[in-house]
């Protein structure tokens, strides 16, 4: 039977609880009185109205106001969103935290006030893991350009030697850290919970930090790590400690903060150096709320994510942000993302990749992924307004700005995975303060990232339905106009040839008898189940879009893969349930009626079944929302055979722009590093690299000289294929 | 009246058990060589049995005396070098596809030349 979800406003008269503000410590602490702390959230399934509109009428808008507790050192807690009245505390709470109440509105957050920080660095800046705050990606160096490019030669490489192909005693290794360049060091952060210092120019070892973590996978099918952190005192004093900071998060969730000049601990950062994150892991703690993405570090802020076991468990961790103080490491701020009343019987909606900062707003922006179990939502039939999301959170207090989901009750594990993008663009001759969210599910959104309004219509319109026990399925899902999606989810995939003869029909077979109504259908336990395109692993991985702001392009590398999902009630999921693997296998999402399967649809010789591209780089005009070019990246490799680069490549990690008009990019299966030429899309430089390179590049300038970092540690989803290479390219220099 | 093959036959095996060899010294390479893009891959081994197998061909080729096993052996040749020369474009192996054409050209030369050559025709 079909059901429909609850009204919104009796979802958020049950008490749509998103925010909690935790005490400091009470010497400090100042509780103030009810203040509205508004945040517009996405569009509400229940509203079902399939009209065009921003964060404020494209369905439920909700704001959160209540009882908050803050400190001296936070700012008094202002009506961030829209005059709404304030519902008072709900009286619930009981010791530091409060939880807000709900309250539906039509208006915009009020106007925020814009400090003098530009968004884009004046000076080159590579000292996060997309580079800035922003998450363009963009260095304005313009040494290496779309001319020379070609010439640019290996510097050096560096291993780190924390690699494992898990065929030994240790989990393989996943290892998409981004190298970090600042206090003329290159730092980077290794799947065996290391530090290392390097020489930007020579590559040699300035030092080591070994966090002694457990090499054990506890909530992932690999050991991983996306890199270090850094942060520096506004005025650091010579001579004195821990006035540069390198911070490392680990598998079990302890947080290092290390001395930038001398890699040894800070002693004033937490508990001698280590911040036990895993203290406030109270709900559901099945599992450690593993660091695998650095912190997202603005002013004297250290913003804490972190991953969990997705689809392992019904009820799993909560998700939670923390902000914690960069020198101490005491809390400042928590922010939670599944409201309290359902908070024990689901889980994650989480934000396990990275982050972006306007710090002239003083916004920062949360990527949120899926609640738990990834694949059956009987359990969370209620609303979840900030799951899914991009949500906007005022940096001193964690209270939310505005919010917009982007799938509504999501049942396919499209966890927003990437940091919106932070772009002024011009459209119409307005500039607007935008950004730009890619998404598993090949839409690009673009929002006003002062409103979270739209840029170009986002529509809601009708998806399918189904027919699993227990699940309440959301009528409706946002749709972006403009810019186009970077593959077409409408339509099922078609076999592809030559995969069909080698399989003598099999591919056509097994493609037809998926179901696929398109991209939003539901999974279901009969046949083969549906067919997942794109799949959980993207459309848009968490490399994201980089950004050009001199040509206002913006550039982004995605994936065509189809899986198919399939649900088994639980007597026959233990009967049948095989091995998991990175992205595919079997998976029992205990606790639910439900165990789940996700395949590759490949034929008997490893060969995708589905019609190529694999992979592609594209790059849009934001001025238009228009596609300026969109091209094949890379090889699909297999067994060592290269496919034709015409086929494209999946990829995994994204690409950096430069002012001399060059797109870089590792990503691809076929381990190869290479630059485009931003204006053309042409490939004009490519290399080998020990594994496919998996995150972002760096660009800096050292000395005088501009460098192109790459680390090649390689990610399972792609192929096993594992590495531990820091390598490092620039213009030969003239003797 | 004696056998031995033709001197066209036994250039040409010559030539494909040097092509094969420079194909196995390639392959070898780019299996045990870091950065070659299939270091350690299962397509490497696989040219680097094919152009073995392609040297073992050549030997046959060498003392094969019967139109019979002379044709066994040639066909079994353009078959492997062939195939090979796929898998090494596939791969991306390019000096391995040059290897290739050489054991071709060797099997072409062998082809082209009288199956073998008797005592009494050569008095």
């Amino acid at each position: 039977m079909l059901k429909f979800r609850l009204p919104s406003a009796i979802a958020l008269a049950a008490g749509v609880s998103v925010l909690t503000l935790t005490a400091l410590p009470a010497a400090k602490a100042q509780e103030t009185d009810s203040e509205a702390t508004g945040q517009q959230l996405g569009a509400s399934p229940g509203g079902g109205d399939a009209t065009t509109g921003g964060a404020l009428n494209s369905g439920g808008n909700a704001g959160t106001a209540g009882e908050t507790t803050t400190t001296e050192a936070a700012s008094e807690p202002q009506a961030t969103s829209n005059g709404s009245e304030a519902n008072g505390a709900d009286g619930s709470d009981s010791s530091a935290s409060s939880t807000a109440a709900a309250n539906n509105s039509g208006q915009a957050p009020a106007p925020r006030e814009r400090r003098d920080i530009p968004l884009v660095p004046a000076e080159s800046t590579w000292d996060g893991f997309h580079g800035q705050l922003n998450a363009q990606k963009y260095s304005p160096l313009d040494q290496i350009t779309a001319d020379n490019v070609g010439e640019i030669e290996k510097v050096w490489e560096y291993h780190t030697g924390d690699v494992s192909d898990g065929s030994g005693d240790l989990p393989t290794t996943v290892w998409s850290a981004t190298p970090i360049y600042a206090n003329d060091t290159l730092y980077i952060g290794t799947p065996f919970y290391r530090v290392i210092a390097l020489d930007p120019a020579t590559g040699e070892e300035k030092w080591t930090f070994d966090s002694q973590s457990t090499l054990k996978a506890l909530t992932q099918p690999a050991l991983k790590n996306r890199g270090v952190a850094y942060w520096e005192a506004e005025n650091p004093q010579e001579g004195e400690a821990c006035q540069k900071i390198v911070y490392l998060g680990t598998m079990d969730a302890r947080l290092f903060a290390i001395d930038a000049d001398t890699g040894k601990p800070c002693e004033n950062f937490a508990d001698n150096g280590v911040l036990d994150v895993n203290q406030w892991n109270t709900t559901n703690a099945r599992w450690p709320l593993s660091l695998l993405q650095p912190p997202t570090i603005t002013g004297d802020h250290v913003i804490i994510g972190w991953a969990g076991m997705d689809w392992a468990y019904e009820e799993a961790p909560p998700g939670t942000v923390f902000s914690v103080n960069a020198r101490t490491g005491e809390l400042e701020w928590t922010l939670d993302f599944i409201p309290e009343a359902i908070r024990e019987r689901t889980g994650t909606a989480n934000v396990w990749t990275a982050m972006s900062v306007d710090e002239g707003l003083g916004l920062v922006y949360l990527p949120v992924s899926s609640p738990s179990p990834n694949y059956w939502g009987g359990n969370r039939t209620e609303e979840i307004p900030l799951a899914t999301s991009t949500t906007a959170v005022d940096i001193e207090t964690g209270e939310v700005v505005w919010s917009r989901q982007w799938v509504h009750h999501d049942i396919w594990d499209y966890d927003i995975n990437s940091a919106p993008t932070l772009m002024d663009i011009t459209v119409d001759g307005k500039t607007i303060p935008a950004l730009m969210q890619a998404t598993k599910m090949g839409f690009l959104f673009v929002v006003n990232r002062e409103t979270g309004e739209d840029v170009w219509p986002i529509e809601e319109r009708p998806v399918p339905s189904g027919h699993v026990e227990g699940e309440v399925y959301a009528p409706t899902q946002p749709f972006p106009t403009k810019p186009e999606p970077l593959l077409d989810q409408a339509e099922k995939p078609k076999a592809w040839w030559l995969a069909d003869l080698a399989s003598f029909g099999a591919c056509s077979r097994l493609i037809d008898s998926l179901h696929y109504e398109g991209m939003y259908s539901p999974p279901i336990t009969e046949g083969n189940g549906v067919a997942a395109f794109p799949d959980s692993s993207g459309g848009v991985q968490w490399g994201g879009v980089a950004y050009d702001p001199t040509t206002e392009t913006a550039v982004v590398n995605t994936s065509h893969i189809l899986q198919y999902i399939q649900l088994y009630d639980r007597k026959t999921y233990n009967e049948i349930a095989g091995g998991s693997g990175n992205e595919s296998g079997f998976y029992p999402q205990e606790g639910a009626p439900f165990g789940m399967s996700l395949k590759v649809a490949l034929n008997w010789l490893g060969m995708p079944c589905w019609e190529p591209p694999y992979g592609e780089l594209v790059a849009i005009d934001m001025k238009t929302g228009d596609i300026k070019w969109r091209h094949p990246i890379g090889s699909s490799q297999k067994y060592g055979f290269y496919m034709p680069e015409s086929l494209g490549s999946p990829t995994i990690g994204g690409p950096a722009v430069t002012a001399g008009g060059v797109i870089f990019i590792g990503a691809s299966m076929d381990a190869k590093v290479r630059a485009y030429s931003l204006e053309t899309g042409e490939e004009l430089w490519s290399d080998i690299v020990e594994a496919p390179a998996v995150s972002n590049p760096a660009v800096f300038e050292h000395d005088g000289r501009q460098y192109v970092a790459f680390t090649a540690g390689g990610n399972t989803i792609l192929k096993d294929q594992v590495g531990d290479q820091v390598v490092v390219y620039a213009l030969p220099q003239d003797e | 009246m004696s056998r031995h093959a033709s001197s066209g036959t036994t250039e040409g095996a010559l030539v494909v058990i040097f092509g094969a060899i420079i194909g196995l010294i390639i392959a070898a390479y780019l299996y045990i060589t870091p950065l070659t893009g299939i270091t350690g891959s299962f397509g490497a081994i696989l040219v680097i049995v094919s152009s073995a197998l392609l040297i073992l061909d050549g030997v046959m080729l060498l003392g094969a005396v019967t139109p019979g096993s002379r044709g066994v052996w040639l066909t079994l040749g353009f078959l492997g070098a062939l195939g090979t020369l796929a898998a090494a474009w596939f791969l991306h192996a390019f000096f391995l596809m040059a290897a290739m054409v050489v054991v071709l050209v060797g099997l072409v030369m062998a082809l082209a030349r009288p199956p073998y050559a008797t005592a009494a025709a050569s008095r």
